[in-house]
């Protein structure tokens, strides 16, 4: 048993024993048994023993909410309808619970002139389209596309595009496009054959999974500064993790991630706590495929293996899970702005619309979100590298996968000293070990 | 650990971790001048240059006392010295600014006070803040240095509520001043503004003036000696590995003895010509600004006084050398063997000593380098003796180590000599003059590799057990058996130096006819010899029990035994006898 609390998490490895200090997210080997002792101490104990190895201090992360951030990164639900019926989709079938509709020009351009105007020369925008499925509305994307290139070069800006689709719409051409303004194309697959067109059928009940195959191919073939990724949702249906991973890096994905299905509209597909501990094991079978692969020198993008793994490199310390409703908003199709492309629709995340920016709800999003004030995450060790769990889940089914995300952060952090001790050169240090002393 | 706050020690491993450790560094009271970079024309920027325009509409430097002043330099340049008047454009007195410390300024400079301060050396006399003035000159009349004058300038406080007086005087040639003070009221200037910016009164360069380009010109001309205290002015030139001994050092005498110029334009062979006293005769050889500038990345690391290669070959392995079975095994050999070992080898080198010439009665017609060489052999073969005698000691001191109260001095020289592999070789001892053979044998038993050096590597191989032995025992087993690198070069050297005065005719001309003695020839030298070991033991004795004051006196008298010895060897050496430390077995 090793210690733990809200300031260090211990945990161990064949190298030794190692802490985790949780703010700033430092990593360090401590002397074996540390963590035992530190489990029996009490909270002054356990301050003047943190003091001791000059840890504490001015702390990373205050309480302070971000302010005036500039608007970096729009998602906008260029197509609100779709063509698949996804058993447990949070777009309830593409639509948000609404009518099914196409986004206009006037909103899709107030939305690039919005990241134009709140970048500096230099900074980098990025511009996501999403739906329901947004190919419904290829011109749009297209149009969109060129105008945010076009105004990016003539702002001295980058712009970065992405698009997330069901794949079914896609054509030749479209990797011509896609390569060309290098795309991110995330691609949602949700297993091999059966198990995908099981959660992900057309709306006339047939199987979507071959179509898909077929269609991305071109894509994959095409990828240079494209980068074709697929995204797993986790259901108790596709609990397959190590064949699917294995499966998709086969064919070429640039990365394939997985993640929970936590909370649909309809309470359908949702992992319960025995499905999350399942996918737990699942997802530490594929981290340790993942290990292998870097020990041998050989590329296997798991992305939520290799992200977790360079965010604990970096110590990543973060007071939010991601950017939503900081420097990221998701665009409805008529111009209503929200705080993610999930909530599209939904007066809990609205903050206003694309024309005028966010309005004062941000202030308080971002005050109320901040994960000093999420209880129980304010004493969790894992708050700084989690962030308090994707807001949308949050609010609208409270934390179920907390001892989830522990579990994989708990490993990740174990993969983390291996790999530093194997292959310092995965992180940019030291050199790659010679040929003959490679582990296979 | 049970303890509430014990003391541990942590690896940070990420970058954070790395990044936030704190490591112990320098103390809190170390000031902003405390670094060589920090107030020296050099690597960093001068801070001193930020209060060069403390005071609007001057510029000063803050100048040292002169290290090495020439004499017909003026006197009392020190403090802090105007370089110019600035007015035209420092931001904080525009034409048009309504204060009247402004104008009263501006006037000042642009009429007389202007004009006088054009004129020769002035310097800060005194500033006042706050009802307070400080002087910068010593009540003679001194000057401050100009770093003092600096800390204090530092001192001063800007801001509306805080004016500022200074005075100006000016010093002739002979650094007396001559002149009537002027004295000006303004604002000290913040060096940076509200923005966070520098304030625009620095021209840009102007902070950064003094820095030095090290890696190109100035890498030969470095006036803080920044550079020479960071690269080696010589070094030993590098040593192919298989003419390495195992410290590093060429197995060549005069290339171990050879120190290069690290900055010698020719890299070749040809190059390797030792470099001579000072910088300035080196400096013709040396490579010049524009090839610094091109060659800087070939000059090689150095590494513990020698060149490398592409490689570094740290200490190479031992060959198989296994442990002592048990801690009993390893003070039974040092008791047996190595202790009375190192007292044979100083005793056979120092009979051998003896032997040697007296370098004043030398013929000097028929040899003119032979008085030279002689002091060289001598000074060598003594420094070795005394060497295999420091050894005795440390073995000695493994043995109190490990010994505990069980120990007892060894001090008796060894019969017979054992070297090399398994049980080893027997080399009987002997006591002789240093002829041709002799040395031989010297240089043999010295080898590196070869029968002594090695001998305590069993020692080595033992006390590396970390959980077993306190790693300065073992840091005393790794002198030992690394010092005897030395004794095989010195020895090599002797008989290069000696080898041309032994025509194979009769005594070497070097040498002086000795012959062992008989006991009763040498009575006194060997009361003083046995005062010595007896001293010796008495010392070693106290010092295993950590009586060190105790232990000192019987080695001040060790001491003062040894130098009558050395007379008394002498002595009887010019008689022609030698003396019979022990009694020679007949072979």
């Amino acid at each position: 048993m090793t210690g733990t609390s809200g300031d260090a998490h211990f945990f161990e490895t064949q190298h030794g024993q190692h802490m985790l200090a949780v703010d700033g997210s430092r990593v360090f080997d401590v002397p074996p048994g540390t963590g035992q002792a530190y489990a029996a101490w009490g909270q002054d104990e356990r301050a003047a023993f943190l003091a001791s190895l000059g840890v504490t201090g001015a702390p990373f992360i205050d309480d302070v909410p971000p302010q005036d951030m500039p608007v970096r990164s729009l998602s906008l639900a260029v197509a609100q309808k779709c063509n698949l019926a996804c058993t447990y989709c949070y777009a309830s079938g593409g639509e948000f619970g609404g009518p099914a509709r196409n986004m206009p020009w006037q909103v899709a351009k107030a939305s690039v002139d919005r990241l134009i105007d709140e970048a500096e020369p230099g900074d980098r925008i990025n511009l996501a389209f999403l739906g329901g499925e947004p190919l419904i509305n290829r011109d749009l994307i297209h149009r969109a596309t060129e105008y945010a290139t076009r105004q990016a070069r003539a702002n001295d800006l980058r712009a970065g595009f992405s698009i997330t689709t069901n794949g079914t719409l896609l054509r030749p051409e479209d990797a011509e496009f896609f390569e060309e303004h290098g795309f991110a194309v995330t691609i949602s697959l949700d297993g091999i054959g059966a198990d995908h067109d099981r959660l992900r059928p057309y709306r006339n009940g047939r199987g979507s999974f071959d179509a898909i195959l077929e269609r991305i191919k071109p894509l994959l073939i095409a990828q240079r500064r494209m980068q074709v990724g697929a995204r797993v949702t986790v259901t108790p249906q596709n609990m397959d993790l190590p064949e699917t991973l294995d499966r998709f890096v086969g064919m070429g994905f640039h990365s394939v991630g997985f993640s929970p299905m936590l909370a649909s509209p309809n309470g359908q597909q949702e992992l319960d706590r025995s499905g999350l501990e399942e996918m737990l094991a699942r997802m530490i079978l594929c981290g340790l495929a993942f290990e292998a692969a870097v020990i041998a020198g050989r590329r296997y993008p798991f992305s939520n293996m290799a992200a977790a793994m360079h965010e604990i490199h970096r110590g990543t310390h973060r007071p939010y899970p991601c950017g939503a409703g900081a420097g990221y908003f998701g665009v409805s199709a008529d111009g209503g702005l929200f705080a993610c492309h999930r909530f599209v629709e939904d007066e809990s995340g609205a903050m206003g619309d694309v024309s005028d920016g966010p309005d004062a709800r941000r202030d308080g999003w971002l005050a109320g979100r901040h994960v000093h004030r999420q209880k129980p995450c304010n004493s969790c060790w894992a708050r700084y590298l989690c962030g308090g769990g994707c807001h949308h889940e949050v609010i609208h089914r409270g934390r179920p996968a907390c001892d989830y995300i522990r579990g994989w952060l708990h490993y990740c952090l174990q993969a983390y000293v291996r790999l530093m001790e194997a292959r310092p050169d995965f992180f940019g240090e030291g050199q790659p070990p010679p040929q003959t002393a490679r582990r296979a | 650990m049970s303890d509430s706050s014990p003391k541990i020690r942590i690896t940070p491993r990420n970058l954070t971790a790395r990044a936030a450790y704190k490591v112990p560094g320098n103390p809190d009271n170390t000031r902003l001048d405390g670094s060589v970079g920090n107030c020296f024309p050099g690597l960093e920027m001068d801070v001193r240059d930020l209060d060069r325009r403390f005071f609007p509409g001057l510029v000063f430097n803050a100048v040292r006392v002169p290290l090495s002043p020439v004499p017909e330099a003026p006197k009392n340049t020190q403090g802090f010295h105007l370089v110019f008047v600035d007015y035209m454009y420092d931001p904080m007195l525009p034409d048009d600014s309504p204060e009247d410390w402004v104008q009263t300024l501006l006037a000042a400079y642009r009429g007389d006070v202007g004009a006088k301060l054009s004129q020769g050396r002035w310097f800060l006399d005194w500033v006042e803040q706050g009802g307070r003035r400080i002087r910068f000159h010593e009540t003679d009349g001194t000057p401050y240095d100009g770093m003092l004058v600096w800390r204090f300038i530092r001192s001063l406080e800007p801001g509306r509520d805080n004016p500022v007086t200074v005075a100006l005087v000016r010093r002739d040639h002979q650094g007396i001043v001559d002149a009537e003070p002027v004295v000006l009221r303004g604002y000290r200037r913040q060096y940076r503004t509200e923005a966070g910016v520098f304030d625009d009164a620095y021209d840009p360069g102007e902070l950064t003036q003094s820095l030095c380009n090290p890696w190109s010109h100035d890498f030969r001309d470095c006036g803080c000696h920044y550079w020479p205290s960071n690269h080696p002015d010589v070094v030993m030139p590098e040593v192919p590995p298989d003419q390495a001994l195992p410290t590093g050092q060429s197995y060549k005498p005069v290339v171990a003895e050879t120190y290069l110029d690290w900055l010698r334009a020719d890299r070749g062979p040809s190059g390797n010509v030792a470099a001579l006293n000072t910088v300035e005769q080196n400096r013709p050889f040396q490579i010049d600004h524009y090839q610094v500038n091109q060659m800087w990345s070939d000059l090689p690391i150095v590494v513990e006084g020698r060149e490398t290669g592409e490689v570094y070959h740290a200490d190479p392995e031992l060959p198989d050398v296994e442990p002592y079975a048990d801690t009993g095994a390893m003070v039974e050999d040092l008791k047996k063997r190595l202790a009375p070992m190192e007292m044979t080898l100083s005793l056979q080198y120092l009979y051998a000593y003896f032997s040697l010439a007296d370098p004043e009665t030398v013929d000097a017609a028929r040899w003119p380098t032979l008085k030279d060489d002689l002091i060289f052999a001598r000074r060598a073969l003594l420094e070795v003796a005394i060497g295999e005698m420091t050894h005795m000691r440390w073995a000695n001191q493994l043995l109190w180590e490990l010994q505990g109260d069980a120990y007892k001095p060894v001090l008796t020289p060894a019969e017979i000599l054992r070297f090399g592999p398994g049980h080893g070789k027997v080399y009987p001892r002997s006591l002789r003059p240093l002829t041709d053979e002799a040395l031989t044998d010297f240089i043999e038993i010295e080898r590196p590799g070869g029968f002594i050096d090695r001998a305590y590597a069993k020692c080595v191989a033992t006390l590396e057990n970390k959980t077993l032995f306190s790693r300065r025992l073992y840091a005393l087993a790794v002198r030992i058996d690394s010092d005897g690198d030395e004794h095989f070069l010195r020895f090599r050297q002797m008989k290069e130096v000696l080898a041309k005065y032994d025509t194979g005719q009769g005594t070497p001309a070097y040498l002086r006819p000795v012959k062992l003695g008989t006991q009763a020839q040498a009575k006194e030298a060997l009361a003083l010899f046995h005062a010595v070991t007896d001293g010796l033991g008495k010392a070693y004795a106290l010092e295993a029990q950590d009586k060190f004051t105790q232990a000192q006196a019987h080695i001040t008298q060790v001491r003062a035994a040894m130098q009558n010895l050395r007379l008394k060897g002498d002595e009887l050496a010019a008689k022609g006898i030698g003396i019979p430390f022990w009694r020679e077995v007949e072979t």
